[in-house]
């Protein structure tokens, strides 16, 4: 047998399994459609079970050697000479031949040079086009020649050719020749003798379950846009403001919007919980009054820490379900039965953040199809397919089980191809 | 708009103890027996019904109480209930519900079971009398103001015979004329 994997998505899952493999000797392609890597963890800021920054959550070969925290921006992802990294490539096709794969990809260009590039960021401080900054909820502005993490790996700029206007003033001023213009789309293609799904999830849009005012008042936002408020690195530095500048004062978390619903997603996403409640005691430390509406607290044993602590810290619980939000005076008010109370409650609040569903991002992509189960989810091990899959692709879960999983599905992997028993 | 303010004080018993030996288990099959009763027991009493209700606040058994009192078989109860007949019948509660029980299809089930058991409402029999007497429930009343727009005193062409007549031999006749 041979030694090739394809590793799709270079979330923490994908990133754990490919630095699993290259230790373990294999050779393995690491392909991401995204400028950097992390995926849905490099937008969380913080992370559980420990609070960590998502970026250091990377796990590589250190993890046997004690040291078990390591920046993803420090990770050995671009330098590891069994691993290669395909950032902004998606995969076109995947065709078997007996008990191999033939995985096609398609890059689009970056238009800076990764091998050229030393991260100087002149370019980024020349470049005078401002737009929206999509990775801080458009708040605020961003050059066409930008960096969404600044941390992301790889740490050189992309530039945003539907914003550019091609003054090549970044061109000018790049004093190793890094920046190309006019760079092409490529495609390849790999054979591989085994293939990792690790394409991972996505929020939904809680358009899917209408009756929250989301899209209609720009208070109410999801746990992920949250998220980006509360991140430190994030554009006000984790202090949480309303659309229109002004501090928070009360937040309103509605958990299930959209999850174990029939109307929507009929299954449970697991992480939702936790990550609120952990979104709440930030918020508290903040000195943010935060009501939580829930019908069940779905949180695993080992995040139960979370709960303790949001109960010790002063968070309202309210058990039930809201089924709308209503728009006052430009401020959203979630309408809510409190079925311990046997009491309406009108809960104003300077912001509405909903837990949405996690929806898996395969399922979206024609290529994916075939491999994929109930619900766009895969099996860990589709044996008649020969195709593997961990992280949340397999199904909604929290960071340390995706990390589990994956270290399980490297080791399966490495069995299959080299036979070690 | 009501605010959460203090930490609430919970009470020691949330609901009354419910004694077992009043339930009538056989109601949940009964319910669940009618043409909109099968996806009861697939209630995980959310509340989502009761929050998107548009009156439950003056109501006081909320429509996620009812629903848990039929599969628990507080038969009685929910069938004596004012409640059921204060339903304004505008379907927000099933449509919103996670799980697609059919929340106010029940509760017209539980209407007519409560009614072939005499248990309803006078007000509603006094509805179904003016039906079948006048074959509509509202009449014209203020005829001079149809006059001050040149109209003349009665409808034309309104005929509600055949509606009294369908009407007479339906239930609604047999309660009128005080049968089930």
């Amino acid at each position: 047998m041979g030694d090739t994997v394809v590793v799709v998505g270079a979330g923490l899952a994908g990133i754990q399994v490919s630095h699993q493999l290259a230790d373990l000797g294999l050779k393995v392609h690491l392909v991401e459609k995204e400028a950097t890597v992390g995926g849905l963890s490099a937008h969380l800021g913080k992370v559980f079970p420990t609070d960590d920054c998502a970026l250091c959550l990377d796990a590589c070969e250190e993890l046997f050697s004690g040291h078990h925290r390591r920046c993803q921006y420090r990770s050995l992802l671009g330098n590891q000479k069994k691993l290669n990294l395909h950032t902004l490539t998606e995969i076109k096709s995947i065709k078997q031949d007996g008990g191999r794969f033939s995985v096609s990809l398609k890059t689009t260009p970056r238009y800076v040079m990764l091998d050229r590039c030393v991260v100087c960021l002149e370019c980024i401080n020349v470049c005078d086009v401002e737009v929206p900054d999509e990775m801080n909820l458009g708040r605020v502005m961003r050059k066409a020649i930008y960096r969404s993490i600044p941390q992301g790996v790889p740490l050189a700029p992309v530039i945003d050719m539907n914003s550019c206007t091609k003054c090549t003033k970044c061109v000018d001023v790049c004093k190793v020749g890094a920046i190309d213009l006019e760079q092409r789309s490529k495609t390849r293609t790999i054979k591989a003798d085994a293939v990792v799904l690790a394409t991972g999830v996505e929020e939904r849009s809680p358009s899917i379950l209408p009756g929250y005012a989301y899209g209609l008042c720009k208070d109410v936002l999801t746990q992920r846009e949250l998220a980006r408020l509360l991140d430190s690195t994030g554009a006000t530095n984790g202090k949480v403001l309303t659309a229109s500048g002004k501090q928070v004062e009360s937040v309103t978390m509605i958990l299930c919007a959209g999850s174990r619903d029939l109307n929507a997603i009929d299954y449970c996403s697991q992480a939702c919980c936790t990550y609120s409640l952990k979104h709440a005691i930030m918020l508290r430390e903040q000195g943010v009054g935060v009501t939580i509406c829930y019908m069940d607290l779905r949180v695993p044993l080992h995040s139960h820490s979370f709960l303790e602590r949001a109960r010790e810290s002063d968070v309202t619980f309210v058990r039930g379900k809201p089924d709308h939000v209503i728009v006052h005076e430009g401020s959203p008010v979630t309408i809510v039965e409190d079925t311990e109370a046997l009491k309406r409650l009108e809960i104003e609040s300077d912001l509405v953040v909903l837990a949405s569903p996690l929806v898996p991002h395969a399922a979206e992509k024609e290529v994916f199809n075939s491999f994929l189960g109930d619900y766009g989810f895969a099996a860990r091990h589709d044996a008649p397919k020969g195709i593997y899959a961990c992280g949340t692709a397999t199904g909604p879960t929290d960071i340390p089980a995706s990390v589990a999983e994956a270290n399980a599905v490297a080791l399966e992997v490495y069995m299959a191809l080299k036979g070690g028993a | 708009m009501t605010e959460i303010g203090e930490k609430k004080e919970l009470p020691d018993v949330f609901i009354d103890p419910i004694d077992m030996s009043e339930l009538d288990r056989g109601f949940r099959k009964e319910i669940q027996s009618m043409p909109n009763g099968e996806e009861l027991s697939a209630c995980f009493a959310c509340s989502t019904c009761t929050s998107a209700c548009p009156i439950a606040n003056i109501w006081e058994i909320k429509p996620h109480q009812l629903i848990r009192m039929i599969i628990l078989g507080i038969r009685e109860k929910v069938l004596s209930s004012k409640e059921i007949w204060l339903c304004l019948t505008c379907f927000e509660c099933q449509e919103r519900c996670p799980q697609g029980v059919r929340v106010t299809d029940i509760f017209f089930d539980c209407k007519n079971l409560a009614t072939e058991e005499g248990m309803i409402p006078a007000s509603i029999v006094a509805l179904g009398k003016e039906l079948i007497e006048k074959g509509q429930l509202y009449t014209v009343t203020a005829d001079w103001e149809r006059e001050d727009l040149d109209l003349e005193p009665d409808v034309p062409g309104l005929s509600t015979d055949a509606v009294k007549r369908v009407l007479g031999s339906t239930r609604t006749g047999r309660l009128v004329k005080g049968g089930r």
